[in-house]
């Protein structure tokens, strides 16, 4: 088992500086492919952006495996080398963690083990490894950077409360 | 290999072009190309930003179709305000049923 990171969702985590937080989080290894690495450092640093040297960083500092990928025989299934990586990845072994529905939706369409970002932090909550404020406090974090809809914090508020009315009952 | 393209532009237009060149120490030619090429990014981006707005396509596939980086796609959808659309209260809920799955059998 492992997990594996999409371009995006990478992003965002080191946008928002959660990225060393959601690694204490991680009990299986990370991977990303070297599609990813090229779209989010390679490009980012040719194009100046701060966070994809920030995120060379974090790669580096948490020993992060690149793994090479051919990714051709699948590109017409998803367009963009990145996603078409974490899909070959997370059919040969692991999960998926992504930040856009589009991408979901597509991922479990090819019926490969995918997540959620919101939906993983929220089980870090029901294993009481993140409070309930730190929860709310990521998702705000990641709304700022478009890594999450209104609509998915409403839901996911709407559970934190269904939890403490179960709770409360108890 | 390149090729010659000619345009018309009025006299006022000129002369906007002229005072840029000599602001920006750059020949006309170059100028107007550099323009042209800037806007064609800004159309592409456009154009996949539409189709990431409808939910056509990922941010990922976006930056692909506009053949920019994640970072530009990420820069362009939060300075148009573009929001691609959620999924449903039934998806998620789903969403949530498989997660919850997944953990139980890591």
């Amino acid at each position: 088992m492992r997990w594996i990171l999409d371009s995006c969702t990478l992003i965002y985590l080191i946008k928002t500086k959660l990225f060393s937080e959601f690694m204490d989080l991680l009990k299986y290894p990370l991977v990303i492919d070297s599609s990813v690495y090229q779209e989010v450092i390679i490009e980012g640093k040719a194009k100046n952006y701060p966070d994809a040297i920030e995120a060379e960083i974090e790669l580096n500092k948490f020993k992060i495996p690149v793994i090479s990928i051919d990714v051709s025989p699948e590109l017409s299934l998803f367009k963009d080398s990145g996603e078409t990586s974490c899909f070959i990845l997370a059919k040969e072994n692991g999960v998926c963690l992504t930040s856009d529905d589009r991408a979901y939706k597509k991922f479990v369409g090819q019926d490969i083990l995918v997540m959620r970002i919101d939906s993983f932090y929220f089980e870090m909550v029901n294993q009481n490894l993140i409070s309930e404020e730190k929860f709310i406090k990521t998702l705000k974090q990641l709304e700022r950077v478009n890594a999450t809809k209104p609509n998915s914090i409403v839901f996911f508020m709407e559970k934190l409360k269904q939890k403490r009315d179960e709770r409360k009952n108890d | 290999m390149t090729d010659v393209v000619s345009t018309r532009l009025d006299e006022k237009e000129i002369e906007e072009l002229n005072q840029i060149c000599a602001k920006e120490r750059i020949d006309r030619s170059s100028l107007i190309r550099k323009f042209l090429l800037n806007q064609i990014i800004e159309y592409r981006m456009k154009e996949a930003g539409d189709k990431y707005r409808k939910g056509l396509v990922s941010l990922a596939e976006a930056s692909t179709l506009a053949k920019v980086s994640i970072y530009e796609m990420m820069d362009y959808i939060q300075r148009e305000k573009i929001q691609a659309p959620s999924l449903t209260e039934e998806e998620m809920e789903e969403e949530l049923k498989k997660t919850k799955k997944l953990f139980k059998n890591i």
